[in-house]
């Protein structure tokens, strides 16, 4: 689908009856969410059944389909979805699918090392903004050349993690051995090359599973590799243009961009599939490896950045994977959308009429980090979140979003005035230079609270708890 | 269950893959920063931010210039975060010393962040302020940015900063200095100074594209032109919001590109005094590396000039940079 998609282009291929079936008061709405990619086209009903519809709905559906496929990476229930861009630049649309991220073991690693590891990969977990940041697939390695070896590090794997997998070897019997270790899922197979491709693709036939197509640094033999496997029958492709630090960073990044930009600027459709990575190669090189694991971070940062969907990594290390999971978690938010939480009043703990009351911003990282604070140091405290339009305290000051009005307002709207006997409102250390102003728009008592939420506990203890203020009523 | 139709096929294709290249009609322009002996200042080299001609790393459609990179010193840290200490020592107390120190690092530029003037913080006076600022212009011959209150917003707060910047402008006539930040709000009077002592001004707006497009109509109707501008869009860092950033700096840029020529004064990307305010704080966290990952994100993005905390991440982000072609713009 072209972003120049109109919703009347769309609104012409649906019935035009206004049922109402699909929940939305007529086929026109229908159509803008249709656009805005928030609800699928098979949730109009009569399009689906009705076979005069019938034409439409292909139509309609092609029309509506991303220019860069989207491939299902499954193991059991688990689905790790890649690729279903619509748009080159993230501010034209947004960004869809989160480029996925697949740690490495291999086939020379004993079962226990294995078990470790994997055990690892799947414990790493951090807390943002309301989600957990994970990895997301376990990329099987044969370094040994051996199918047997394979075989059974596959098997190790599948015993002991749920994630959804890649294969990886560039001999067909290796990557078979694998593959019949697992019936019903649909692992990643890496890789066809110009030398392997026929035989990789009877395998990916015979397993129906996707295949990456792999030309390192050669765009148009990639190209023409794609052609020729499409010509065979197989249709969910991946591609790798060849990932290379050091020298070969710029040819890296300059074939992700000019493969994606083909798609989206010169019509390339053969091109139009999920783009993989191996940042992994920077341990090819020699040298510390403290080095490797920096390059390696910031070449798979680059790649998030362009346009990778997914990408291979050694490193496993907190300091590595942590700037890497919030930098995917960040390009690929929806710009249209603010990170934000619902403003008005939020009750931490069990707070009575002599609990502290503070407000912050809507943005959901602050929100979160305070709230979470706050709980830390086991207090009751009451939450007032200002609707700063999704900006953070000190850009909701600084951009005007954040006033003292809108704290009264806020203030006034959350009904804490009957909650506590108290009048004093804790304001964040960063809207200090607000606090004269929130005290006659509030008609409050302000306290100017710490720069950094972390320090609420000792914040309270001190100027609340320990003066405990709210004895003198109002 | 087989995708597809399946084929017979032996013999691999042969398919051509033409370029996909868009030619811009809009360049990035050039700012100068710091003025030699000889070009009437004291600073031992210049330095040029912008000429870019296409988005960055996209080198098959052309060759930018290569980015700036600054280091910044702060007169006045409130609370030195997490391994900032460590990184440093005690130089960050004295602004002078870490200049020293920083400059031993080979930064492009230095920038200077003179904060306590903030009648609403330290309330260092303009007077103290420019002898400060001379210690610095002896410690360093390095272009320098020199900024002062970064989100002047009271009343106090703004016609301090107008002052600071006025006088500096002033004081350091013909040094070339990259000064700000001037905002909608309040522009004017730093905007003559600067014109009339031939120094760069520093544009600040919120992550937003028009207004960024505004301020530099309201400096050219003033006289400075975009080649006397660096224009500052940042608001967040990595995990902190630095997705509007990234978006807004793209958007600007294409802008320019497009032709826009409001659009077109070169940009800056500020990441440290985000990632160390950062309030995103779990402990594997390397600042440096997590610092170096923003930093490569904003330069994607179209910064022409980064200004950074960490001398690793300097290094880091200089060698990287290395790995690529750059044109002299
Ligand atoms: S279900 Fe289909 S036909 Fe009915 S209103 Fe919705 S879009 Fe229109």
């Amino acid at each position: 689908m072209a972003r120049s998609l109109s919703p009347l282009e769309v609104y012409n291929l649906l019935p035009k009856t206004n049922c109402g079936k699909c929940g939305e008061a007529n086929c026109l709405s229908f159509a803008t969410r249709l656009v805005n990619l928030e609800v699928e086209i098979e949730k109009c009903p009569p399009l689906v059944e009705e076979v005069k519809y019938r034409e439409n709905y292909f139509k309609l559906k092609d029309l509506l389909k991303p220019l860069i496929r989207e491939v299902l990476i499954t193991r059991g229930g688990k689905a790790v979805r890649i690729g279903g861009e619509y748009v080159l630049y993230r501010h034209e649309f947004t960004y869809r699918r989160p480029t996925a991220i697949a740690i490495d073991v291999s086939d020379n690693m004993t079962p226990e090392s294995i078990i470790d590891r994997v055990k690892q990969i799947e414990s790493l977990s951090y807390p943002y903004i309301g989600k957990e940041l994970k990895l997301d697939l376990i990329a099987v390695r044969s370094v040994t050349g051996d199918p047997e070896s394979f075989r059974k590090a596959v098997r190790v794997v599948l015993g002991s993690s749920s994630l959804p997998i890649v294969l990886c070897s560039l001999n067909p019997d290796v990557l078979k051995a694998g593959l019949s270790e697992m019936p019903g899922d649909k692992p990643l197979i890496y890789a066809a090359t110009v030398d392997n491709w026929s035989q990789m693709v009877e395998l990916a036939l015979a397993y129906d599973c996707p295949l990456v197509v792999s030309a390192p640094n050669n765009p148009v033999t990639l190209k023409s590799l794609v052609k020729t496997l499409l010509e065979c029958g197989l249709e969910d492709l991946v591609l790798d243009p060849g990932c290379m630090g050091g020298e070969g960073l710029y040819d890296t990044i300059v074939n992700f961009t000019m493969l994606r930009k083909a798609v989206f600027r010169a019509n390339d459709s053969l091109l139009g599939f999920p783009l993989l990575g191996a940042p992994i190669s920077v341990w090819l090189e020699n040298g510390r490896a403290l080095d490797r694991k920096w390059e390696e971070c910031y070449l798979a940062g680059m790649l998030i950045v362009r346009f990778a969907d997914v990408l291979i990594i050694h490193s496993l290390d907190g300091w590595v994977i942590l700037p890497l999971l919030i930098l995917r978690d960040n390009i690929y938010t929806d710009p249209r959308k603010p990170v934000s939480v619902k403003p008005g009043l939020y009750k931490i703990g069990t707070p009575n009429e002599s609990s502290p009351v503070m407000f912050t911003s809507n943005f959901a990282l602050t929100y979160y980090t305070v709230s979470s604070d706050i709980q830390a140091a086991k207090v009751d405290a009451y939450l007032i979140v200002v609707d700063t339009e999704g900006l953070s305290v000190t850009s909701a000051v600084a951009g005007r979003k954040l006033t003292a009005d809108k704290v009264a307002d806020a203030v006034k709207e959350s009904g804490i005035e009957n909650l506590v006997k108290h009048r004093y409102l804790i304001i964040p250390g960063r809207a200090s230079k607000l606090s004269g102003e929130i005290e006659e728009a509030t008609n409050w008592k302000v306290l100017v609270g710490p720069l950094d939420s972390s320090e609420i506990s000792k914040f309270l203890s001190e100027n609340w708890y320990g003066k405990k203020l709210w004895e003198a009523g109002r | 269950m087989p995708q597809g139709q399946v084929n017979l096929i032996r013999r691999l294709f042969t398919l051509s893959l033409p370029l996909p290249i868009e030619s811009y009609r809009g360049v990035i322009a050039k700012v100068k920063i710091g003025a030699t002996k000889s070009e009437g200042g004291s600073r031992s080299y210049s330095t040029t931010v912008g000429g870019a001609r296409t988005l960055p790393f996209y080198t098959f459609e052309g060759l930018n210039p290569p980015p700036v990179l600054a280091l910044e010193v702060y007169d006045h840290l409130v609370s030195p975060p997490v391994g900032v200490m460590e990184a440093f020592g005690d130089v960050i107390m004295d602004p002078v010393e870490w200049i020293r120190v920083v400059d031993r690092f080979n930064p492009d530029i230095i920038n200077l962040n003179v904060r306590s003037i903030s009648p609403l913080t330290l309330n260092r006076s303009v007077k103290d302020a420019m002898h400060l600022l001379e210690e610095v212009l002896q410690a360093t011959g390095r272009p320098l940015m020199i900024t002062g209150i970064m989100d002047p917003i009271h009343t106090e707060d703004i016609s301090r900063n107008t002052e600071f910047l006025k006088q500096a402008a002033e004081c350091f006539k013909g040094e070339r200095l990259l000064i700000g930040p001037v905002t909608v709000e309040a522009y004017e009077t730093v905007a003559e100074a600067a014109l009339t002592n031939g120094h760069n001004l520093l544009a600040k707006s919120n992550m937003d594209v028009n207004q960024a497009i505004r301020l530099n109509e309201l400096l050219s109707a003033k006289g400075v032109s975009t080649d006397r501008i660096v224009v500052d869009v940042t608001t967040g860092a990595l995990g902190y919001g630095i997705e509007y950033t990234l978006s807004t700096m793209e958007r600007l840029r294409l802008r320019a590109l497009q032709g826009d020529r409001m659009a077109g004064s070169p940009m800056i990307f500020f990441v440290s005094e985000n990632v160390f305010i950062s309030e995103f704080r779990e402990p594997p966290l390397n600042l440096s590396i997590y610092e170096t990952a923003a930093a490569v994100a904003g330069l994607m993005s179209g910064a022409d000039l980064v200004s950074l905390f960490y001398v690793e991440s300097l290094h880091m982000v200089r060698s990287l940079l290395s790995e690529f072609p750059w044109g002299g713009g």
